[in-house]
This record gives structure tokens, C-alpha cells and sequence, in this order.
């Protein structure tokens, strides 16, 4: 009894041991994050949002804009994935950027943006100063994200497609679109990548 | 009258070597390259920073900087190359800095993962997120696991 007492407790510290990896903080921008199968991680996002704003700089779709910056109306982003997620996860990297680029500047009177306290003080500052104010965008931002999945014996493979659109509404028109699509591969979640 | 023969027939006999040999010579335009081995100079290598693991295998073989269609931002491509026989699996990052040297504030550079395969060229082109960036480096970095 005396004998099998200390082995039962090394047992138990060393199973405890193996019970799994102690929680830490990582960076969220970084290579250390876990990759899933069956879901957009948040790298996924900031890889997306990186390669879409790359090439909506690159283009010259604000070179003829009405006024400088122009104002751009941000529509709803349509998840057509089989996960339920937030996709301001994706818009807010690309609002944020968007508006520290002076490029152009994000509504909050209109579009998915809209804001009922800002449309409030617009509309007491208008009836004060008897100016109506000017709300119509000359763009609008829209996307889609989509996903699309195969699998080969325990391999699976899951691809995500972030479209996204800029539309001038005086004419109705893209006058600039693009994609990002992120694969991953494999038979399970991993940490780093 | 011999001799005149005689050069005549030498003549004769070099017109018909030198169409034989025309003849036999390849069709194909074997024009080289005006830069066949492209380059990245010493002051343009400070652009470019890899971790020691990477340092023998993905090499910078091209650097350009020019402005992007929008006439404001800074654009940037880069050409890279696996100088080995094996894919390598690597991620990047391009810092952008200020006219101080700083990094851009607001802008936290995300790692981009990329696949190059064995003795493969990439380009890579990025455009500044603002026109305040007017310097850049790339990192590259091992992909964990491999």
C-alpha cells in the first residue's frame, strides 16, 4: 500500500502534465495562430482584407471622384459560407483602412453603417443651420463571401473567396472589383502556419 | 585563260560552300535577354530581411519602386527565388515607414503566407496603405512546421 501510494500520485502528475498546453497570448497578425477546417479564422480575415485594399490602392477607382476624398457607402457583405460569423470582422480592417488612408471617407448616414445618434445631430445641426445636408455617396462598398469544399480519403480541403466591389452611384457602375481566395488543406485544426 | 578558269571555279566553289552553310543554320532567333540574370543591388537589399533558416534558400533577385495607378502611393514589386530543389514554405510581411523611418501608424502589417517551389520566381507587388509611407522592408519568415 505504502509502495503503490507515490507511483499513483506520479501518475496522476504526470497525465496531468500531458493534459495539454497552457494557454499564452499570440500575436493576431502573426504566423502563431491556429488554423482551422471548418471556419474563416482570423487570419483569414487580415490576409483577405491585405490583399483586397492592396488592389483597390493600386487602382485609380478614386482618380475621377466628384470631391476629394469622396464618400463611400458601405453595404451589407453577404456570408454565403456555412459558418455564422461577423463580416464587419472583414469590413472594419478595410474601414479602418480606408479612412487612415485619406483615399476616401466611410458614411455613417447611410449604408450598413448608418448610425441613428449621427443622423440625429446631422439632422438637429441642418435645422439649425437651415442647410440640408449632403448624405447621397459617391461610392458604395459591397462584397460576398463565399466558400467552396472537397475532400480526398481524411484530407480535406476548404476554400474561402472574399469578393468585393466598389460601385459609383451616378452611374451605377464597378469601377473596381476584386477577389481573394484562401485554401487550406488538411485533416485537422493546427496552431501556427 | 586557265587562270581565269580557275578563278572562277574557286569563286563558284565558295558561293556554293557559303549557301550550304547558310542553309544548314538554325531558323530559330536565338536572341538573348537584355538583363538574363536579373540582380538586387547591396543598397537595395536593406528592403529585404530573412530569418537565418531562410537565408540560403529564398533569395531577392529584383527590386522595383514606382507609384500606383492612383498617382499617390508608393507601389513596390519584388522578385524572389527558391534556390533550391525543394518547395519552401514561407511567410512575408512588408513594413511601411514614414519619412522619419518610423512604421506607419495604424498600420499593423499582417504575415502573408506563400508557396514557392523548388527554383521558382514570385513577384510579389504591394501598394503603400497611405501616401505617408515612403520607405518599406520586407521580412520573410520560415513557415512553422517544416
Amino acid at each position: 500500500m505504502k509502495k503503490t501510494t507515490p507511483i499513483f500520485f506520479l501518475a496522476v502528475a504526470f497525465l496531468a502534465g500531458c493534459g495539454g498546453q497552457q494557454a499564452t497570448y499570440v500575436d493576431s497578425k502573426g504566423t502563431g495562430t491556429i488554423t482551422s477546417l471548418d471556419k474563416v479564422d482570423i487570419q483569414d480575415f487580415s490576409i483577405a482584407a491585405d490583399a483586397l485594399l492592396n488592389s483597390l490602392y493600386d487602382s485609380p477607382a478614386f482618380n475621377d471622384a466628384p470631391r476629394k476624398p469622396p464618400i463611400i457607402a458601405v453595404s451589407r457583405i453577404t456570408n454565403n459560407t456555412s459558418t455564422q460569423f461577423d463580416t464587419d470582422q472583414l469590413m472594419q480592417k478595410i474601414r479602418t483602412s480606408i479612412t487612415r488612408s485619406g483615399k476616401a471617407r466611410i458614411s455613417r448616414a447611410v449604408g450598413a453603417d448608418r448610425d441613428a445618434l449621427t443622423r440625429d445631430a446631422q439632422a438637429t445641426a441642418s435645422h439649425t443651420s437651415g442647410a440640408t445636408p449632403n448624405n447621397t455617396p459617391d461610392y458604395t462598398l459591397i462584397g460576398k463571401i463565399l466558400e467552396t469544399g472537397a475532400r480526398a480519403g481524411k484530407t480535406r480541403q476548404i476554400t474561402y473567396t472574399f469578393q468585393l466591389s466598389l460601385v459609383e452611384v451616378k452611374s451605377a457602375t464597378d469601377v473596381w472589383s476584386d477577389e481573394k481566395e484562401i485554401t487550406k488543406q488538411g485533416s485537422k485544426a493546427a496552431v501556427g502556419w | 585563260m586557265s587562270f581565269n578558269k580557275h578563278v572562277i571555279f574557286s569563286a563558284c566553289a565558295l558561293v556554293g560552300i557559303a549557301a550550304i552553310t547558310m542553309s544548314c543554320a538554325p531558323t530559330v532567333n536565338t536572341v538573348e535577354s537584355a538583363n538574363p540574370r536579373a540582380s538586387i543591388t547591396p543598397e537595395q537589399m536593406k528592403h529585404f530581411k530573412t530569418d537565418s533558416a531562410l537565408n540560403a534558400i529564398v533569395k531577392p533577385i529584383f527590386l522595383s519602386t514606382g507609384v500606383a495607378d492612383d498617382g499617390t502611393s508608393l507601389k513596390v514589386q519584388l522578385q524572389v527565388q527558391n534556390t533550391t530543389r525543394r518547395t519552401a514554405h514561407v511567410s512575408y510581411r512588408v513594413n511601411w515607414l514614414d519619412k522619419q523611418g518610423l512604421s506607419l501608424a495604424g498600420h499593423t502589417p499582417v504575415m502573408i503566407p506563400l508557396f514557392l517551389e523548388g527554383g521558382a520566381v514570385k513577384r510579389i507587388t504591394v501598394t503603400a496603405p497611405s501616401p505617408r509611407a515612403v520607405d518599406f522592408q520586407f521580412e520573410f519568415i520560415e513557415r512553422r512546421g517544416d
